[in-house]
């Protein structure tokens, strides 16, 4: 039996049936429970105990799953209208996200297809909480709607199947009450052939394929995935990157003398095209004008990106096992390897310098004893670093010129997964 | 010289005709053109899981406390437990998270984790579960 808040009782549902249970037993109580007075939680749990002595010992499953049907091939379906039209007739059935999108007709989806050799009946996976089965068919209808090109199917298909692996925690990113989205880095040759944008302004407006890339993944998110506000996504407040997730290329020609590529440092080949993709909060723009020496601009990474930036929310030991991304910008990047610092030195100062004491956490964090379980004795000074260790401080060569560093940090759960890119 | 400027203008004329023959897409046409588009969501793909039935009563039974580490959900679950132990006769209770204190932090966590924590709750052969979802 779960017991869930009025606000809440629909993601519950929503999550039971992408599991495969269609009819479990539900007991709801009037939101909300966080942050409520004891005395009011009391009160709320004597109001519902009737309800749940009931369902404890009456409760009986009653609805069935639907039949399966066929995944492949897509449904065809008959609009009539102007473009305006059909765009607003597959808003209104839930395709699409409010923004203008392309009609996938049979002809422009086929000519799609030939941007790879993969089959268009093969399943990648299920996208959940909907767990709407992802076939590449479909992946290219989105791929038309969003405006790619045919060239970019083999980036877009890494990228979804860097997310389908279990470690990406699709479903907590997608249906989380936080601000969330998609981080998409593209490393190797790739990047070049098919204009992948990697310097100035990379991950903003104007550059076709990130633009492109980066809607028709959202899309899937929320058609295929079915991750649609108010429920079962559940964000507070969302963003931009509900629309179109973070995504750029390294800018491998940045990088210093000595450094490898992220793609290298993710076990991969220099001359590998390598998608990564890891469910990120907002990340935080690092601006530092000022630093001359390494030590100085460390100083301030550490004073701005705190453990409690990144890792406040209630699952804060998850993400302390977590990645997290550092975008250096390549301005930053000189200043240190111009000192001698190589990516290591770098991650472990920062590490190193980037605690706050355990006092500064809410006492209701139930993450404190489990703390102490990780690390031995502490006490309220005990200073407490952003991960249990600075390997997990991923480097990456982020944008152009310009005195801006970014950092990423993972929404529990979700670990960073790189793919090679398969034509 | 004559001829062929006669020639010329009638052969343009005679093209000026057709292309004014063929109507442009006015926008009455434009609104009744019929579309054919491959329906965009796809087919949801679930393999069925079902509930074990739930005890005709909780007398001598076994009930689970299962907090997902959210603020006051053990509060309220504690309160549940306390009104189950007045309630119910020999019902005994255990909390998930005094009997597993890791199982607290997962919250959104994978599905691998989820399944890992559910075997581990599983193993106490609970005759029911109780779980609070909190926020």
């Amino acid at each position: 039996m779960t017991i869930a808040t009025t606000e809440f009782i629909g993601l519950a549902r929503d999550t039971a049936l992408s599991q495969g249970v269609a009819d479990a037993c539900f007991v709801t109580v009037p939101h909300p429970m966080g942050m409520t007075p004891v005395a009011d939680i009391k009160e709320k749990a004597e109001k519902a105990f009737p309800d749940i002595l009931k369902a404890a010992t009456e409760w009986k499953p009653v609805a069935k799953l639907p039949p399966l049907k066929p995944v492949y091939p897509a449904e065809r379906l008959e609009l009539k209208g102007t473009v305006e039209d059909i765009n607003r007739q597959l808003y209104a059935s839930g395709f699409s996200l409010g923004l203008p999108v392309i009609p996938p007709t049979p002809e422009s989806v086929a000519t799609m297809l030939k941007g790879t050799n993969r089959k268009p009946d093969e399943v990648l996976g299920m996208i959940p909480p909907r767990m709407g089965a992802l076939t590449v068919e479909l992946v290219a209808i989105h791929a038309v709607m969003a405006g790619c090109k045919p060239e970019y199917m083999p980036v877009l298909i890494a990228a979804l199947e860097g997310l389908l692996d279990p470690k990406a925690n699709w479903r907590g990113a997608t249906t989380t009450t936080a601000t969330t989205s998609f981080l998409v880095i593209v490393n190797g040759p790739i990047v070049d052939e098919i204009g992948i944008a990697s310097r100035q302004g990379a991950a903003g407006s104007s550059h076709h394929a990130n633009a492109s890339i980066g809607y028709a993944i959202n899309l899937i998110a929320e058609v295929v995935g079915g991750s649609r506000p108010p429920s079962p996504d559940k964000s507070t407040l969302g963003g931009p990157g509900d629309f179109v997730c973070w995504i750029f290329g390294e800018n491998e020609d940045a990088l210093p003398k000595g450094w490898e590529p992220f793609h290298v440092d993710r076990g991969f080949r220099r001359e590998d095209s390598v998608v990564t993709v890891m469910g990120i909060y907002p990340p935080v723009d690092q601006i530092d004008h000022w630093s001359a020496t390494p030590e100085e601009h460390i100083n301030w990474w550490a004073h701005l990106v705190t453990p409690l930036l990144s890792i406040g929310g209630p699952a804060w030991i998850t993400q302390m096992e977590q990645p997290h991304i550092v975008g250096l910008g390549p301005e930053h990047a000189q200043l240190l390897a111009g000192a001698g610092f190589d990516k290591e030195q770098f991650r472990k100062a920062f590490w190193e310098k980037a605690r706050i004491p355990l006092s500064a956490w809410p006492k209701g964090s139930p993450n404190i004893d489990l703390l102490k379980k990780r690390l031995g004795p502490v006490t309220p000074d005990t200073l407490i670093p952003i991960t249990f260790k600075p390997e997990d401080f991923l480097i990456v060569i982020a944008g152009g010129s310009g005195k801006h560093s970014h950092f990423f940090p993972p929404f529990p759960g979700c670990f960073p997964v790189s793919k090679l890119v398969k034509k | 010289m004559k001829i062929s400027r006669i020639w010329k203008k009638l052969v343009i004329f005679l093209l000026s005709t057709v292309f004014l023959a063929i109507p442009g897409t006015t926008l009455s046409e434009e609104g009744n053109q019929r579309w054919e588009v491959l329906d965009p969501q796809g087919v949801i793909k679930i393999e069925p899981m079902e509930i074990n039935p739930h005890p005709s009563t909780l007398e001598g039974k076994t009930v689970l406390l299962r907090w997902n580490g959210k603020h006051n959900g053990d509060r309220f679950l504690e309160r549940v437990a306390e009104l189950l132990r007045q309630k119910v006769k020999d019902v005994n209770i255990i909390y998930s998270w005094e009997f597993s204190p890791e199982t607290v932090d997962p919250i959104s966590g994978s599905q691998e984790r989820s399944m890992e924590l559910m075997k581990k709750l599983a193993a106490l052969k609970p005759d029911l579960v109780i779980g609070s979802q909190a926020d």
